[in-house]
């Protein structure tokens, strides 16, 4: 597996010392759910000093009529510097390539609707080479969408997940009712089930993050197993140190998976754990409802 | 100049025919399969085919619903179940997920495909991709303003669906998994718990953290539409009540002929905004229309929906040789009160309730049953499938 770091500081060699094969960066003003973004210039400095990692750029922003002009310009300028993919949301994009007869390969990105293999399919039979998989998934759905489809499959592994994002300024809006100062990110809590949610804001719009650290240590021994070809690791909202460490372990455990025991790998898991001070893994093995039940009705 | 088309919500099949005969041109129902209220009843395939029927009949529309994102375990069945509701006489398919365009086009080339708001498309080029995919009708993001949606529909020629008056998401359709996160329920197949109206604890704060949006209403703004030429106007609200969608089908109704008849005025569109209100349980707002939604397009304190006593009882026929009026109680009322009875054709006729009769024909004072059969004189005529409610606002809506 390729494990690609989505970094939160600019120690793109520290990235790669630690084993990382790629680079997930977020290009500047069309980029909704990523800390810290890069302008083209920046990213074509880091391509060229770093020639063996592979560069993807994600640009998930809702795109609107008036975004496309520079937008045009910013894909013309990617294309142009062989970087490996470029994620998407908005169909747009599939439009402009064709358009602009970009040779650079698309990721299917769109968040929580990455979901099921015949989407892949149809993707892939568009000209798009990878798809980012829902973390909304469990671990078994991610698996046969490898099997079923013959897009390039990528997966979160580590980080904090994100949740939901609205073109409102949620808090910006909450600021003004409530006549304070209220900061573009701020921390709240579910009462019931009592989950964390950072919320952050920022001119394209508010988005939501889980303040529960996923932990897909466990999951990741099964996709190894299954050759399943791309881990991202999100170091958003973590240490900077201990997220190298946590890349250097993943790494080490691609490089020699295959010669350790059970035993060993479900000591790497627990220890992992004890690292993150998370056991968390997500939706890897829970399936969400949707046919509710009336006595499930919240 | 075509025509634009109102479409309304369908959660069963009576609220089909009422919605329908109130002057909706099309509705959208959902079946039992795939669709993104996997709560409402739904319909079956014979309800689904005797709805198709009763609209083609009304020379209407019926649209499905297919619209949830797909999991593997969802794909198995859908090509089968897209055979027999076509087959069942569905005009369009409302879909998300892309791969079902094409499989829809080369085997039903007769039934038209919409791109669902779950998509949330904002601009001409993505529509531009979906055109070339076989895509009919796009339904737009509810986050563009008028300038945005005449722009798309100027460069990309594809029919445009715009809501225009129900609930709205707080986030972008599609963009948000708060629901899965918070309740494990699938926003995106149905199970959305609307976490967007919950309330959240901000450390430090004795204010909760809130993000609950007003209700949107067009009712001003549909001759703007009309003129930058959206195709379709649609209501939200698949789960909403005979009475809900008879009363905002009906002012719609009469806000668009009065468009096309050259009688729009402020009055009747002041006269309209009364009565859309009376069935309103929250505020509401243009939203992004006219200006980027702001602070007052939101609520900030705990639930702010009011219950709804407006309703009074339902038509059920009406004899000629008699005047007797056959009627089934859905609220309190009693001998004296002002009521109207608003008519699928529009008309409303006022009337102060002089007598009452139970279903045995004793007289009563007062309604106090709900489903009770009752009967009252009244000396105009009255179409069957009307409704009475109450004459003025004054005791429409309670806490």
């Amino acid at each position: 597996m390729k494990l690609i770091v989505q970094p939160n500081t600019k120690q793109y060699d520290a990235y790669q010392k630690a084993g990382a094969k790629g680079l997930l960066l977020g290009l500047r003003d069309f980029c909704n759910d990523f800390a810290l973004t890069h302008t083209i210039d920046e990213i074509e400095t880091v391509k060229k000093n770093f020639p063996d990692l592979e560069i993807f750029v994600s640009l998930d922003k809702m795109i609107y009529d008036s975004d496309l002009s520079l937008l045009k310009k910013h894909l013309l300028a990617l294309d142009a510097m062989n970087i490996t993919g470029i994620l998407f949301y908005d169909f747009a994009l599939l439009k402009l390539k064709q358009e602009l007869q970009l040779k650079v390969d698309l990721v299917w990105n769109q968040t929580h609707m990455v979901t099921n293999y015949k989407t892949c399919e149809y993707y892939y039979h568009k000209g798009v080479k990878y798809a980012y998989l829902s973390s909304e998934i469990t671990l078994d759905e991610m698996l046969e969408i490898k099997e079923k489809s013959q897009i390039t499959c990528m997966a979160l592994l580590y980080g904090y997940p994100v949740v939901a994002h609205s073109k409102r300024k949620l808090l910006h809006n909450y600021g003004t009712f409530l006549k304070q100062t209220i900061p573009n990110e701020l921390t709240v809590t579910e009462p019931v089930s009592k989950q964390r949610y950072k919320i952050k804001e920022n001119e394209l719009g508010t988005t939501f993050f889980s303040e529960i650290l996923l932990n897909g240590s466990k999951p990741y021994l099964e996709m190894l197993k299954h050759d399943f070809p791309y881990g991202i690791l999100k170091e958003e909202g973590t240490d900077s140190s201990l997220f190298l460490e946590m890349v250097s372990s993943f790494v080490t455990m691609n490089e020699t998976w295959k010669t350790k025991s059970d035993e060993e790998k479900q000591d790497w898991v627990v220890r992992m754990s004890q690292k993150m001070g998370s056991d968390h893994t997500g939706f890897f093995y829970q399936k969400t409802i949707y046919k509710v039940k009336k006595n499930e009705k919240s | 100049m075509k025509k634009v088309e109102l479409l309304s919500p369908a959660g069963d099949l009576e609220r089909l025919k009422i919605t329908l005969l109130y002057g909706a041109d099309a509705v959208y129902i959902g079946g039992q399969e795939y669709s993104l209220r996997a709560n409402a009843n739904n319909f079956s395939i014979e309800e689904i085919k005797e709805g198709c029927q009763f609209a083609h009949v009304c020379n209407k529309k019926v649209y499905l619903t297919l619209n949830i994102v797909f999991h593997n375990e969802d794909i198995d069945q859908v090509e089968s179940y897209i055979e027999q509701v076509v087959e069942a006489g569905i005009d369009a398919f409302i879909v998300s997920d892309p791969f079902i365009i094409s499989y829809i086009k080369e085997h039903f080339p007769q039934v038209e495909v919409h791109m669902s708001t779950q998509n949330s498309t904002t601009n001409s080029k993505a529509i531009e991709f979906l055109k070339q995919e076989g895509i009919d009708r796009v339904v737009l993001a509810r986050e563009l303003s008028k300038e945005q949606i005449k722009e798309i529909i100027q460069k990309t020629q594809v029919d445009i669906e715009c809501f225009i008056h129900g609930a709205m998401c707080t986030c972008y359709s599609g963009r948000c998994a708060l629901s899965n996160y918070v309740t494990n329920r699938d926003s995106n197949r149905g199970g959305c718990s609307q976490v967007c109206r919950f309330a959240f604890d901000v450390e430090g704060q004795k204010e909760k953290f809130t993000m609950a949006t007003k209700d949107l209403n067009m009712a001003h703004y549909i001759k703007d539409m009309i003129e930058i030429g959206v195709t379709s106007l649609k209501v939200e609200g698949r789960m909403r009540s005979l009475y809900y969608l008879a009363t905002v089908i009906g002012s719609y109704r009469k806000i668009i002929d009065a468009y096309y008849n050259n009688t729009l005025t402020d009055e009747l569109l002041k006269e309209q905004d009364e009565i859309l209100s009376r069935v309103a349980n929250r505020e509401t707002s243009s939203h992004y229309f006219t200006k980027e939604a702001t602070w007052q397009d939101q609520y900030y304190t705990g639930r702010q929906e009011l219950s709804n006593q407006d309703f009074l009882a339902l038509v059920l026929s009406y004899e000629e040789k008699t005047k007797c009026l056959t009627m089934r109680q859905r609220n309190y009322f009693q001998v004296g009160d002002q009521v109207e009875i608003f008519m699928p054709s529009g008309k409303v006729v006022p009337l102060v309730i002089q007598e009452l009769y139970n279903e045995e024909m004793q007289p009563i004072e007062v309604a106090r049953h709900p489903e009770e059969v009752l009967h009252i004189y009244c000396d105009e005529e009255i179409e069957p499938n009307s409704m009475m409610r109450w004459k003025g606002s004054e005791k429409s809506e309670v806490l």
